[in-house]
């Protein structure tokens, strides 16, 4: 029955958004078995590794020197944030199109507001203990354990969204933005990770809690109290190595109700 | 929600510098440390940034100040700032002699891509010419670009390696590169006419993703794409095209 199932399964190539990034280089064991056993997936697959090396080589004749037209970081950050509308963008992309040294500042700012996202210093908060109804709260996580994921294009859970870069790491699932009410956090597995950690930040980055499990939820103790109203950060990281870690995105969520 | 904007409009700057420097030297001083590991490069590069949002009585902080509204990220725009102000620093107050130690440990080819294409700035193509024809050297391009990988790896390896790698763009990698530069402009002229036919931001999609090896989740969220599933099909599209088009000159991957 099994055998007939994965039969059925490998008849539907991956689609575009799981061929490309692994044939770019992102590890993705599900599409990396099913181009095991394809050979038409193989073919695509160093097709698209030709073109793609056909167009990296046009960076061996461009610039990395700024120039008058060059836009100010104003204009960077709101393209970077995806704040600009189909007509203000446009010329900025018909820039970037030719310069190498604006678009290494455009991916240099992405990177840094991403990776420096808990370090912004907030004024000090008065803590106050938060209680949650544990019973409701612990439903709701098992539910969300439970219900498999599918990707956007409702393709099969086990295929989900490529990693970005070679290391799988886990996805967080709760908390994020507004909740109600929270007493443990959530995450996809990764493969071979036996060991998870995780750290929870307040808005000034500074560690509120840290953990270690090897189930791919955790429970918040009480001595951990949260402030409603308030941004929180939590990332968590699997080990997929010994001693190699692969960390997730910065989740910023608050709880439901008035800031004290 | 950015306390110091009221006092800087009230005509208290140094109240207003104060209320902003409290909450963002933190991810000032993250910011530089993703660049560089020595510590009096941080706190140098640290002084050069308060110096610069300072000068021309907080004229770049008054700017941004005017724009800011509560969807607009204020970090965003700061860590462009402080990005382009560490590149800048390194490049023209002191780089030169720091980096030019960066290089001295260098076979002596190896020093003189460094010196075109992270000192001057010049494109791969540019260094390669320049060293066939001032210096003198006899190398295929192929050649070149295994020396200009080697130079690039080593002067962005150690502490200020994070900042040297932004002054030169990175060599490609390819299995076979071209012999000529000349076969390289050709394969370019070829390319740019297959994506003729793809709207400019998604051309800007490929050219991230592709080239510039951006995240596709930050790709998608510039060009207002509703996820990255839209990057990888508009990669998809164009990495076709550009074969349908290579296909149609007659032309296979290991001719070029």
């Amino acid at each position: 029955m099994l055998e007939a199932i994965a039969r059925r399964r490998r008849v539907t190539h991956p689609a575009p958004e799981f061929l490309v990034p692994y044939a770019l280089g992102a590890e993705d064991p599900a599409t990396e078995r099913h181009v095991a056993d394809c050979a038409t997936c193989r073919t695509e697959i160093e097709r698209i590794q030709e073109a793609a090396g056909l167009l990296r080589g046009s960076v061996s004749l461009e610039r990395r020197s700024e120039t008058p037209a060059c836009p100010d970081e104003l204009v960077i950050a709101d393209f970077v944030e995806g704040r600009l509308g189909p007509e203000t963008r446009a010329p900025v992309v018909a820039h970037l199109l030719t310069c190498a040294r604006c678009r290494s500042v455009v991916k240099a700012t992405g990177r840094l507001a991403a990776e420096t996202a808990v370090a912004v210093q907030a004024p000090p908060r008065s803590w106050r203990r938060w209680s949650v109804p544990l019973g409701a709260a612990a439903a709701a996580a098992l539910l969300l354990l439970l219900v498999p994921r599918r990707g956007d294009d409702g393709s099969t859970p086990g295929l989900r969204e490529p990693p970005l870069t070679n290391t799988v790491a886990p996805a967080p699932i709760a908390p994020r933005a507004t909740v109600t009410r929270l007493d443990r956090f959530v995450w996809s597995s990764v493969p071979h990770a036996e060991r998870y950690r995780l750290r929870l930040y307040d808005g000034a980055g500074t560690v509120a809690w840290r953990t270690e499990t090897t189930d791919t939820f955790t429970v918040l103790p009480d001595s951990v109290a949260l402030s409603p109203g308030v941004s929180y950060f939590w990332r968590v990281e699997g080990e997929t190595e010994w001693r190699r870690w692969a960390a997730s995105d910065l989740i910023e969520f608050r709880l439901a109700g008035p800031r004290r | 929600m950015e306390s110091w904007i009221g006092p800087l409009e009230a005509g208290d700057p140094e109240a207003a510098w104060d209320l902003f420097i409290e909450r963002y030297r933190r991810l000032i001083f993250g910011a530089i440390r993703r660049y560089t590991g020595d510590p009096d490069d941080v706190m140098d590069v640290f002084a050069r940034v308060c110096e610069a949002l300072r000068e021309n009585d907080f004229t770049r902080l008054r700017r941004c100040a005017a724009r800011v509204d509560p969807g607009r990220p204020f970090s965003t725009w700061l860590v462009a700032v402080v990005h382009n102000l560490t590149i800048d620093w390194f490049r023209h107050r002191d780089g030169r002699p720091r980096l030019s130690t960066i290089a001295a440990t260098l076979p002596q080819l190896q020093q003189r891509i460094f010196e075109y294409v992270f000192l001057e700035q010049r494109s791969h193509v540019e260094a390669y010419e320049l060293l066939r024809s001032r210096d003198g050297a006899s190398l295929s391009f192929g050649e070149f670009l295994k020396e200009l990988s080697a130079t690039y790896a080593a002067a962005t390896a150690g502490r200020r390696g994070g900042v040297t790698a932004e002054l030169a763009i990175p060599p490609s990698v390819s299995p076979d590169p071209p012999s000529d530069p000349a076969v390289l402009a050709e394969q370019q002229t070829l390319l740019a006419r297959a994506l003729e036919s793809l709207a400019p931001d998604d051309r800007l999609a490929v050219q991230l993703y592709v080239v510039d090896e951006m995240p596709a989740d930050q790709v998608a969220r510039a060009l207002g794409y509703p996820n990255t599933k839209t990057v990888y099909n508009r990669v998809y599209r164009a990495l076709a095209a550009i074969r349908a088009s290579l296909e149609q000159a007659g032309i296979k991957g290991g001719d070029l």
